[in-house]
């Protein structure tokens, strides 16, 4: 890939409070067209880095590119082409979500007004605030917030869209509509997004980076971070002695490990192996020959969740 | 899809600082005119100022009844007109700014393609035309026709009154120019009100201590806390008497300046 291929790159990207470096030396690569989640525990450097791309705040060092445009030189340019929805959405509360869509708008756009107003209409529609749309937002709750918030960062048809928790304050059905639109948008833009909900993520990004303390841990499509280091777990439920199946299990060159617990009597054995060939045909005849009793027997699947934590805890030490 | 695709739309045009100025100047004028709040404001100042000088035109015609002096109309009129919409102006304009960085709707506009400049411009521009006609411009009217309807002093001359409203104007200006640069400096809304409390009252009250100090405040545009040393520039206009001194004029315009020079330098250095 060159460098135009590239929706966001950042090199060496930093942001310092005084003695807090929020942001240190970022590298970054974000694709175009790929829905970009960009991961973090709270105070890992998520919603600075997207204040720096903004323009909200000045980076202390590195620089970074949005569109091929140098994010502090260019900043107004790159955001007549991006669409935001900030942390905690705020709006001015005496409009309507009407008014609110098409303020927004006309930064963009100067008419046709029966344009802007189709536009806005759409936007109402796509996050489905048809009943609302002419109310103050004064009294809007925080899901209502979130969606108009949605629907204003949308409104210009956005080559890039940045979405910081963009499921937050949402209802289940809030948070599968969000994920639709995403899924929607991802034909004309790149999405760009920080979330805690790590399912989501699983479901609709195909790129991950991990960030934690301001640095960049990991950067991987889904596939490939969902892969690991090619380490499998076996969850087995045994009942009866199981010390020689121990023994004859911890022997076997292609496990990793065992993790071992107890349960109404049962022994719950998290087994790691480096070989998925050889522990189904070896591991089940191994422990029914030394003797136990199996109750249980599964593969444990790999979910983002683990890794994500595994991920960030290897960083903290 | 993106903005500059849409080829049916016509996109903003604006260049350079002026991107996005028109719909800044757009929001913030609706969110004046196209409320209620237009009018309250109005119905304030005409409550507070018509309301006093109407008391004042009342008490005068009593007293010329008894032969004796009423109070002096005019000077008083200095006070409400000047004293009174500073402190207001103190009061309408210390959120402005700072209610909007402490929000966060500042950021999120300024997430859009606009300028700070622009941002700044518009909080000027708007609040200030909203402030004058509310505050200075219609209650000046509004008085002008009631003294010569129905006072002693009859019709004065409209051009030395007109004169008279325009330093009323840049006085209210000065303090709206204040309130919108210390917002730029300041993050809570108890700084960006009490700075200018305390200088309003220092250049009052500290003419004993600072001999010179009133004869380059703005405060003489309107009215003076030593009538008996110097008029005020407007008393001076409305009577036809000669201006005593352009000094506070012009401080008072190099002030202005100044300050909106800082808050649109200070406003494109803040982090969001």
């Amino acid at each position: 890939m060159n460098s135009n291929d590239w929706v966001i790159s950042t090199e060496s990207l930093s942001k310092s409070f005084g003695e807090i470096h929020a942001l240190k030396s970022l590298d970054l690569r974000v694709p175009q067209k790929s829905i970009f989640a960009f991961l973090g525990p709270n105070g890992a450097g998520k919603t600075t880095t997207i204040k720096l791309l903004l323009g909200l705040l000045k980076p202390t060092g590195g620089s970074g590119k949005i569109f091929g445009m140098d994010i502090v030189r260019n900043s107004v340019d790159i955001r007549a082409n991006i669409g935001y929805l900030p942390q905690d959405a705020r709006f001015y509360e005496h409009m309507t979500a009407r008014q609110t869509l098409e303020y927004t708008a006309k930064f963009f756009y100067t008419g046709p007004q029966a344009e802007i107003d189709k536009r806005v209409n759409e936007m109402i529609e796509l996050v489905g605030l048809e009943g609302k749309a002419d109310r103050p937002i004064k009294g809007f709750s925080g899901g209502e917030r979130q969606r108009l918030g949605i629907a204003q960062a949308e409104v210009n048809y956005p080559d890039l869209l940045i979405l910081d928790e963009p499921a937050a304050n949402l209802d289940p059905q809030g948070r599968r509509d969000v994920l639709e639109v995403m899924s929607r948008i991802r034909k004309y833009a790149t999405i760009f997004y920080c979330t805690h909900i790590l399912d989501d993520v699983q479901r609709v990004s195909d790129q991950v980076a991990i960030v934690n303390q301001g640095e960049l841990v990991t950067q991987a499509s889904i596939e490939e971070l969902l892969a690991g280091t090619g380490e499998l777990i076996y969850t087995v439920i045994l009942r009866g002695d199981n010390q020689g199946a121990y023994t004859q299990v911890t022997q076997q060159p292609w496990v990793s490990g065992i993790e071992s617990s107890q349960q109404d009597g049962h022994a719950i054995w998290q087994v790691s192996v480096t070989d998925e060939a050889a522990a189904e045909d070896q591991l089940m005849s191994l422990l029914v020959s030394s003797g136990v009793k199996v109750s249980n027997f599964s593969r444990k699947g790999q979910n983002l969740e683990d890794i994500f934590i595994n991920i960030v805890e290897r960083s903290q030490k | 899809m993106s903005a500059n695709a849409s080829g049916q739309f016509q996109l903003v045009k604006e260049k350079g600082w002026r991107r996005g100025l028109g719909n800044l100047l757009q929001g913030e004028y609706s969110a004046w005119f196209k409320s209620s709040r237009w009018w309250k404001q109005l119905l304030m100042w005409v409550a507070i100022i018509n309301g006093m000088m109407g008391t004042m035109i009342y008490a005068t015609a009593e007293a010329a009844k008894d032969g004796t002096e009423g109070p002096p109309m005019i000077l008083m009129y200095g006070i409400f007109g000047g004293m009174f919409v500073a402190v207001g102006v103190m009061i309408i304009m210390q959120r402005v700014l700072v209610g909007e960085k402490r929000s966060g709707t500042a950021a999120w506009v300024l997430s859009k393609p606009v300028t700070r400049s622009a941002f700044v411009v518009s909080r000027l521009v708007v609040n200030s035309i909203a402030i004058l006609l509310t505050s200075v411009i219609v209650p000046g009217v509004i008085l002008y026709i009631t003294l010569g309807l129905f006072s002693d002093l009859g019709w004065l001359s409209l051009f030395g009154f007109l004169a008279a409203l325009l330093m009323f104007s840049l006085h209210t200006f000065y303090w709206i120019a204040l309130v919108l640069m210390l917002g730029t400096l300041f993050e809570s809304s108890g700084a960006v009100i009490a700075v200018p409390m305390a200088l309003f009252f220092a250049i009052w009250m500290g003419n004993d201590l600072i001999p010179g100090l009133i004869y380059v405040s703005p405060l003489l545009l309107t009215f003076s806390p030593v009538p008996e040393q110097m008029s005020p520039l407007s008393i001076s206009f409305i009577t036809g008497e000669p201006v005593s001194s352009w000094l506070p004029l012009i401080v008072t315009v190099v002030s202005c300046v100044i300050f909106i020079v800082v808050a649109v330098w200070r406003f494109n250095r803040q982090e969001f």
